[in-house]
């Protein structure tokens, strides 16, 4: 492509802090836009490039890398997204978070695609960046402060009430390995444990301020490709559900197809009556007091609750999504409706990623529940099931990793190591990250959160239309390629339905595109052919459907080279966990179902195919990684014994 | 002049087309329109500028479009419609003086 001197869509700059040294430099996004998109794109380049195999995550030549999504600052529907991006605590390998944020467009206002942080600040810090204009603080007064006390103590520091933050809370200065980043006072950037990457830099937050501009290379183009996909998202059903109930509308959907997870997943749907109890439409319906929605989106999920009564009257919070149902109330079988909404909340004063909570507590419940560990090991607290103070309490001690909330801080996986006692059985994760992902029942869901390179996750090739009722399977195939993407319990088909799902997710990531937006959740919505228009239109570049999914197959076998050099993955990381191979579902429309292990081999078999990935051990083939054009690559990975 | 508008999600998507509408590029900073947080309360506070004001431009009800771009993108557009009458009758009865953005 021909050198530019205009830029378009893109802000122009990527900014380098160094908190070691105070050192704060920049370079052009040009640099990797081509190659790389941007966003999570050029981060896994950048981390891939300049971090060592010897670097790990708590010190200081490990980077964090923001990247505001390349359409975030338009109105390109749903693009309101940020990434995260690091060398993460919770697997040791690639690690990255997507988030709602007006940061991130404000970083574009202020003139930056990406901001890369490396080094250690000598005393707590935040980082002020406003046009041009960027400023390492003192945060000794921040530091201990929950990331709502956080947010309003920079507004008023800085004079602005309208500033927008992400922060860190108390989980992410003591380093507990699932502290999230929060944006303002809610919307995480929740998985991987990015958030103590923050806290062992001593940078409490990031606030930013922009009052630039974006530029449009053909605005008549862009405008008529956006505003096709707007209005056909803007007056579907399924926004009208979502913009009053976010993804909480789901819950009897997920008992009907054995989707939710109970006492730690020995069920796979909660009980009738439970389900009944803790209803969240009809708690947001009584408490709801306002909306919250983001830049560009035309649904708009956020619900705004003030609780006048209840074990939490007092409470006003945004809403949780679904996650927060299934893996914190449902999995630690609590009936307090309100619960839910108490809990996301809490843990995002604290900064703690929902999913270490009900993973890490899940599997402490059920060793309690089986005498593997009694009063003595958990401080007094009695966790029992349905047990909410207890919960609350414990989500407390391990943000602070106080007593036995330091063994739970380290997660399922690590706790129940330390522990020994048998008790690994119960630690539902993937690559060492807690599992949110029921993974019995629906196939190509299973394999593409158990294959994702940031461990177990299903917004970078997870599909989640599968389980849709009456899906339209012509308009899925027209979409996906595949024929039986209706049929959840088939094998056959899925591993290339994950793959398109790899290309989707990560082009919506980079672009900065709300997944809710996409074919991932609707077959209606936008699909890649309408994303590349939007980018091609916004940036004056013209770039296909196959030109764009080169990017993102690059983008993915860079992550998992990065993943190779920096821990011991390969097939058996990409499995199930052994209660998901071996237990049926106990109860439900699914009862009785169970993995068949030689066709889910089959089927990841198929995967790493598609990929041109070598079977038994998951490496990438030479070929696979020379026809991507990363030759360096296959050089590096066979000096270190893991070219497939 | 300010309005309430407490069924207001502060997306901020109407400051984005606002500012397209006026010059071609995505800036929150020039738009007629500014959203902001309500000291007390949920819902948001929607100043509409009927003079330009530093780098805020001006209201022009979007000559030449058949809607407003600001009412086309809300998802609470009825609520934005009143607002914007009332911003009309108000402008036309020679109200407006320029407010802080």
């Amino acid at each position: 492509m021909a050198k530019r001197d205009n830029v378009y869509a893109y802000a122009g700059k990527i900014l380098r802090v160094n908190l070691s040294n105070g050192d704060i430099t920049n370079e052009p996004t040009l640099n990797y836009a081509e190659e790389w998109l941007g966003s999570s794109g050029v981060a896994v380049k950048i981390l891939y490039d300049r971090m060592g195999s010897w670097v790990t995550p708590y010190e200081p030549a490990n980077k964090i890398i923001f990247g505001a999504g390349v359409l975030q600052g338009t109105t390109a529907p749903g693009a309101c997204k940020m990434t995260a991006s690091t060398l993460g605590p919770a697997t040791g390998g690639w690690a990255t978070g997507a988030s709602d944020s007006y940061v991130g467009g404000q970083l574009k206002f202020a003139g930056y695609d990406l901001v890369v942080i490396e080094g250690k600040a000598h005393i707590p810090v935040y980082l002020w960046i406003s046009d041009g204009r960027v400023e390492i603080r003192e945060a000794s007064k921040l530091w201990g402060k929950n990331t709502w006390q956080t947010l309003a103590l920079i507004r008023q520091e800085l004079g602005d009430k309208s500033l927008h933050a992400v922060s860190i809370g108390p989980a992410g200065e003591n380093l507990v390995r699932g502290a999230c980043i929060i944006q303002d006072e809610g919307r995480a950037f929740g998985r991987c444990g990015i958030g103590a990457v923050m806290g062992s830099k001593n940078l409490k937050a990031m606030v930013v301020k922009g009052t630039g501009r974006i530029r449009i290379a053909d605005r008549e183009r862009f405008m008529k490709a956006a505003n096709e996909v707007r209005k056909r998202i803007m007056n579907s059903k399924r926004a009208e559900t979502m913009r009053k109930y976010g993804t909480l509308g789901l819950l009897q959907k997920k008992q009907a197809i054995c989707g939710i997870a109970y006492k730690n997943f020995q069920e796979c749907k909660i009980p009738d009556e439970m389900a009944e109890a803790i209803l969240p439409t009809r708690t947001i319906d009584k408490y709801r007091v306002g909306r919250s929605s983001f830049p560009g989106c035309p649904i708009g999920c956020g619900q705004i609750l003030h609780f006048t009564d209840g074990p939490y009257a007092g409470l006003t919070t945004t809403n949780n999504q679904w996650e927060v149902v299934s893996n914190v109330q449902s999995r630690l079988a609590i009936r307090e409706p309100q619960f839910m909404f108490k809990v996301n909340a809490y843990c995002n004063q604290l900064g703690l990623d929902t999913d270490l909570a009900g993973g890490t507590i899940g599997w402490a419940m059920e060793c309690y529940q089986r005498g593997i560990i009694n009063e003595q090991d958990t401080d007094g607290i009695k966790l029992e099931w349905g047990n909410a103070e207890a919960v609350l309490e414990m989500i407390k001690k391990i943000a602070y990793r106080e007593g036995f909330g330091d063994i739970l801080a380290e997660g399922s996986a690590r706790a129940a190591e330390r522990i020994g006692r048998d008790s690994s059985y119960y630690a539902l994760h993937i690559k060492k990250q807690d599992l949110y992902e029921p993974c019995r029942g629906c196939n190509g869901w299973s394999l593409g959160a158990t294959t994702s390179t940031r461990g177990g996750g299903h917004t970078t090739g997870a599909p989640a239309i599968e389980p849709t009722e009456g899906l339209d399977a012509e308009k899925a195939f027209l979409i996906y390629g595949v024929r039986n993407v209706n049929k959840p319990q088939d094998y056959e088909g899925k591993a290339r339905l994950v793959v398109e799902t790899e290309t989707l997710h990560r082009l919506a990531n980079c672009f900065g595109i709300c997944h809710f937006n996409t074919v991932w959740s609707d077959l209606d919505f936008m699909n890649v052919p309408e994303m590349a228009e939007l980018y091609s239109a916004a940036t004056g570049w013209e770039r296909s459907v196959r030109d764009l999914k080169r990017c993102t197959e690059k983008q993915l076998h860079l992550e998992k080279a990065f993943n190779l050099r920096h821990t011991s993955f390969d097939r058996k990381d990409d499995m199930p966990t052994p209660r998901d191979l071996s237990e049926p579902i106990p109860t439900g429309n699914l009862a009785g179902w169970k993995i068949d292990e030689a066709q889910y081999n089959r089927m990841l078999d198929e995967y790493y195919e598609l990929h041109g990935w070598n079977r038994e051990t998951s490496f990438p083939t030479r070929k696979a990684l020379v026809d991507l054009g990363l030759q360096d690559v296959a050089q590096d990975l066979e000096k270190i014994g893991k070219l497939g | 002049m300010r309005f309430d508008m407490p069924s207001c999600g502060g997306c901020g998507t109407c400051e984005l087309a606002c500012s397209f509408h006026h010059t071609g590029e995505f800036s929150p900073a020039v738009s007629s329109l500014k959203v902001l947080a309500r000291e007390e309360g949920q819902g948001y506070h929607i100043i509409l500028l009927a003079e330009s004001d530093g780098q805020s431009l001006a209201c022009d009800s979007c000559k030449g479009l058949d809607v407003p771009l600001c009412l086309d993108y809300c998802k609470e557009s009825d609520d934005l419609g009143r607002i914007l009458m009332e911003f009309e009758e108000k402008r036309k009865a020679g109200h407006g003086k320029p407010e802080g953005g």
